[in-house]
């Protein structure tokens, strides 16, 4: 039997060394396998764009079962693909989320139309995919979560390491609150973690941001596959809920953090987890609040950029102005965003509000 | 109501599927016997990392690495009813004899619609998020190397248990402070800098690249 805080046949030296050797925590940690297989890509895009590769396009297929899809398609493999030596452009792989044994597909194909269409022949259409499109200066990626099957639903998938502008990141959230969160159909589809106890009750779970942090730092670091996002951070004013940073070097040449986006995230709720409804005052006070917070943090991490993201789990939609005016003055003042989504109750409701049909008297 | 043997045979059916599956998304297709074992057994010995109770919490000590007999018995169970299919099928060295050793995959026409069900219940669906960090992390450990990684995990290799005891991780101590991987694994928080709290995941990925530093020697 152990004693209590034995550490068995490993030494505390041994975890000491390997702590110092691997510095920072693991970024990939918690990532979903999507996230993974995107950034192990975005890796290997960045190594063949620094040495000059061009070309059309490529696609890269995550799959789960690889020897099984494998049975689907002629293919040759490539297992030392990650080392970046060979070109990518113009081929179409498959591989699994961590890149470790990755096939070339040969497909017949001759431009953007026909190498969907030739995916899709396959039978591996409805499997993750990412595309790069190599012919601007940059790279361009966008990644289909349900397969090149459904090309209506794509997310993009910046390949650079330069700060992210404010339109950049805002385009992110609204993708990710639109795939995840604008109702609770959508919420379910997404496996996360429910936000609503009754959404039709407008009852939601306890402490609503921390189910929506999750999946918005899983989110985020697939968009940005070049940069680090973490959640929780500790500074001397309390913790941040997610931040954007990059590793980089410092002017001495020194390892160094650049953090680009401090993001609040703030659950407006006219009721309690216990069914009970909040003060008039909670609200404002709570955005308030969390500029108050996101200010004091990009101060404390020396941030680029800081916005309030607040995700309004009301009754109403009572519109930005209503929401923010008691502080958007400060907050331009302060060169913060402020940011809102509504979550509807019902599909129904998410339905109507885009007005999909309109109605002839 | 089924009898309280027959409860732990699905649960370990269940859990062999959980395992193969959790490989193979996180690329270690085709999983040979001898790596699910090991897998088997870290996730049992990190589980509680992750708040998670383990399905066994002790195991006899062999110089040959983790072995579940009863497990073995469920994954027969699974490829005799071809939800799992053998893929190799080759003779192995283990120790003084000679065994027959298999590599497998799942059979999706048969495992896909088990495994929803089995990932829809609310603590099993927590299991597979754990099973596929593990299974990353695992699989970054060169192939044939992975069995060995167990031998070097902090329980497994204690030098207070001798070859042939049982290594009691989480079955009458607590799986928590007197489990020595749990408590190697949190011991990498006090080597962070300062305003960095690691998640139970990040632990987890640093702890394994210990194993896979001791494994590659």
């Amino acid at each position: 039997m152990a004693e209590p805080g034995s550490l068995g046949g490993v030494s505390q030296t041994e975890i000491q060394q390997m702590a110092e050797a691997i510095g920072s925590p693991p970024s990939e940690a918690g990532a979903s396998l999507s996230t993974r297989f995107v950034r192990q890509v975005s890796s290997l895009v960045a190594a063949r764009s620094a040495v000059g590769e061009s070309g059309e396009f490529s696609v890269f297929i995550r799959s789960e079962s690889l020897i099984s899809d494998l049975a689907k398609v002629a293919y040759s493999e490539f297992p030392l693909l990650m080392n970046g030596q060979d070109t990518v452009s113009d081929r179409a792989w498959i591989s699994t989320a961590s890149l470790n044994a990755t096939y070339n597909l040969t497909l017949a194909w001759t431009d953007q139309a026909s190498l969907y269409t030739a995916v899709r022949a396959t039978g591996l259409g409805h499997l993750p995919a990412l595309v790069v499109d190599w012919r601007p200066a940059r790279p361009l990626g966008h990644f289909y979560p349900d397969g090149l099957g459904s090309p209506d639903l794509a997310d993009r998938v910046i390949f650079e390491d330069i700060p992210i502008s404010e339109d950049e990141m805002k385009e992110a959230m609204d993708n990710f609150y639109n795939r995840s969160l604008r109702s609770p159909l959508l919420i379910a589809e997404g496996h996360a973690d429910r936000v609503w106890s009754d959404a039709a009750k407008g009852i939601p779970r306890d402490r609503p941001e921390e189910k929506i942090q999750g999946r918005l730092t899983d989110a985020l670091k697939s968009r940005f596959a070049r940069h680090d996002v973490r959640a929780e951070p500790v500074t001397a004013d309390g913790r941040a809920d997610v931040i954007v940073y990059r590793r980089t070097l410092s002017l001495q040449n020194l390892p160094a953090v650049q953090t680009q986006w401090v993001l609040e995230l703030k659950a407006l709720c006219d009721m309690t987890s216990n069914g009970t409804a909040t003060g008039s005052s909670h609200i404002p006070e709570a955005i308030k609040s969390g500029l108050e917070q996101v200010v004091a943090y990009k101060g404390q991490l020396s941030a680029l950029r800081g916005a309030v993201c607040c995700f309004d789990m009301q009754k109403k939609d009572h519109g930005d102005n209503a929401i923010f005016n008691h502080i958007a003055a400060s907050a331009q003042q302060l060169g913060i965003d402020l940011w809102r989504w509504f979550l509807f109750r019902s599909t129904a409701d998410s339905r109507q509000a885009k007005s999909l049909v309109t109605v002839t008297k | 109501m089924l009898p309280a043997d027959e409860h732990l045979s699905v649960r370990l059916r269940a859990r062999a599927l959980q395992l193969i599956s959790a490989l193979e998304k996180a690329g270690g297709a085709a999983v040979s016997g001898k790596d699910l074992h090991a897998f088997a057994y870290l996730a049992n010995v990190l589980s509680p990392l992750w708040e998670l109770e383990p399905l066994d919490g002790s195991i006899l000590k062999d110089d040959d690495g983790p072995y579940y007999p009863t497990l073995q018995k469920e994954i027969d169970f699974l490829i005799g009813n071809s939800i799992v299919t053998v893929v190799t099928l080759e003779r192995i060295k283990a120790g003084a004899r000679n065994i027959l050793g298999a590599s497998f995959i799942l059979n999706r026409d048969k495992s896909n619609s088990i495994l929803e069900c089995i990932n829809r219940l609310p603590d099993e669906s927590r299991f597979e998020v754990f099973l596929l960090e593990l299974a990353s992390a695992f699989l970054e450990i060169n192939k044939d190397q992975r069995d060995d990684a167990a031998l070097y995990d902090a329980a497994y290799s204690d030098p207070a248990i001798s070859t042939g005891r049982i290594v009691d991780f989480a079955e009458w101590v607590s799986s928590t402070t007197q489990n020595p991987s749990w408590n190697a694994a949190q011991s990498f928080q006090q080597y962070m800098p300062a305003g960095i709290t690691l998640s139970p995941a990040e632990k987890l990925v640093m702890y394994m690249r210990l194993l896979k530093r001791r494994a590659h020697g």
